[in-house]
């Protein structure tokens, strides 16, 4: 049996794996980049009574591995609050929650990164600040962005398959019942990868070129 | 005090700075008459970008006032923070990096502080027809060479019809020719009553379109060369 074959023979099963996958990064992208972009901004307005907490936050989550925060949110949080929460929205909440961190970072990143000479040339031009800042200082600042932002939402789709350990059904989980049935890891994992390849190897060319093409483009 | 005030656009007492413990510039004094183009001229790090940047109100100066036309300005710390509608742009700066906003075109660049005014158009496309600048006016300045983005970020400056315009090294990287066009456009600016303060290391510049001619030494003294101080 070749990957081609398992593909087809088990279309409807991925696909179904591929469509929780999908709703998955979704979520955790729209409220992400949302949530993400709106606190760079309020940071950027008070750097030092929001901003450096944040970062101490932000620090904090990024050096505990996604899983030991994944069980955390879908057995302890849970008892210790009486809920029981559907394994996708555990998932897509904790998801949304470290894509809103890093978005905040890359774009509060990209908006002090924004040359200040620009900022001065606006305004020794007389240009009101509130123009500067929504026509000179953001849209720089996402262009300095797009490259780093566009890897991130990549490593969401990458740890979407964390969702497998609390049993959601996303292409991860559907894959592992796949080789259950089949035995043929090679093949079923191999398909997994093609469905990876065909997002990310876009998104991966397409950061790069985003970041090449806006890193030369001072003047 | 008051005559003084009559006749000259912009005055400049006792301007001191200091950049990272060095003092740069200390106990300056400038003025300048409507119509008058003055070149400063000077070795690299003696401060002439320093005297502009403060007089532009953009680099807080340890002491020193600015007046300009019939208003003080405290050039202190305090007085940088908040650029008024007043000064700006009735000064305008163009400095050496040129800062031409890299998301927008040429036209764009040169049209943004003049937010959709009916004359704007004409006058940019005027201005670059006679800087020979009008071919790149719909592209990126990043796609157009260090002489064409110099000229392309004085017309930005021309175009909100200044009454100070200080210029940092808008010509190091033009030709003769383009140069004198430089030079013949700043008199024309100067002959309707703006006037120039233009850091420059091109003599030839200097010598064509200066009426005053200052030369700054390594301790940051101003030197009359040419005119009176």
């Amino acid at each position: 049996m070749s990957v081609l074959e398992v593909l087809i023979e088990y279309r409807q099963a991925y696909l179904s794996g591929i469509w929780v996958t999908l709703q998955l990064c979704a979520v955790a992208w729209c409220g992400g980049l949302i949530a993400g972009g709106v606190l760079a901004l309020l940071c950027d307005r008070w750097p030092v009574a929001l901003g450096l907490p944040l970062r101490g936050i932000s620090r904090t989550v990024e050096a505990i591995p996604i899983l030991v925060l994944l069980f955390w949110a879908h057995y302890p949080l849970q008892s210790a609050l009486g809920i029981v929460i559907p394994p996708f929205v555990t998932m897509a909440t904790l998801l949304t929650g470290i894509n809103l961190l890093t978005v905040y970072g890359i774009i509060w990143q990209g908006i002090r990164a924004v040359p200040r000479e620009y900022i001065e040339a606006a305004t020794v031009c007389g240009v009101p600040k509130t123009r500067i800042y929504w026509r000179i200082k953001i849209p720089l600042a996402l262009r300095n962005a797009l490259g780093a932002l566009t890897s991130s939402q990549i490593l969401v789709l990458h740890l979407s398959i964390f969702g497998s350990l609390i049993s959601v059904q996303e292409i991860f989980r559907v894959s592992q019942q796949i080789n259950a049935v089949t035995y043929r890891p090679t093949e079923v994992y191999s398909g997994l990868a093609v469905f990876f390849l065909c997002i990310c190897l876009p998104l991966n060319l397409l950061a790069a070129h985003l970041h090449k093409k806006y890193s030369s483009e001072r003047a | 005090m008051e005559d003084e005030a009559r006749t000259s656009v912009f005055e400049v007492r006792d301007l001191s700075v200091s950049l990272g413990g060095r003092e740069v510039l200390k106990n300056q004094h400038l003025s300048a008459h409507a119509g008058e183009i003055i070149a400063i001229m000077g070795p690299s790090g003696c401060g002439k970008t320093t005297l502009l940047r403060t007089i532009a109100r953009l680099q807080p100066a340890t002491s020193g006032s600015l007046r300009f036309e019939q208003r003080w300005y405290s050039l202190t710390e305090a007085g940088v923070a908040e650029p008024d509608a007043a000064f700006h742009p009735c000064v305008t700066y163009v400095p050496q990096t040129l800062a031409l906003w890299p998301h927008f075109t040429n036209y764009q660049n040169a049209a943004f502080a003049l937010d959709g005014a009916s004359a704007a158009a004409s006058s940019i496309t005027a201005l670059a027809q006679r800087l020979n600048v009008d071919s790149v006016l719909m592209i990126s300045p990043a796609r157009c060479s260090h002489g064409q983005r110099q000229r392309i970020a004085l017309i930005r400056a021309l175009v909100l019809k200044p009454r100070l315009l200080l210029l940092d090294e808008v010509t190091s990287a033009l030709d003769r020719g383009n140069s004198e066009r430089v030079a013949q456009l700043l008199r024309e600016f100067a002959a309707q009553g703006g006037t120039v303060l233009a850091v420059t290391h091109d003599l030839r510049f200097a010598q064509l379109s200066a009426t005053r001619m200052f030369e700054m030494d390594l301790s940051g003294n101003l030197v009359v060369t040419r005119g009176e101080s």
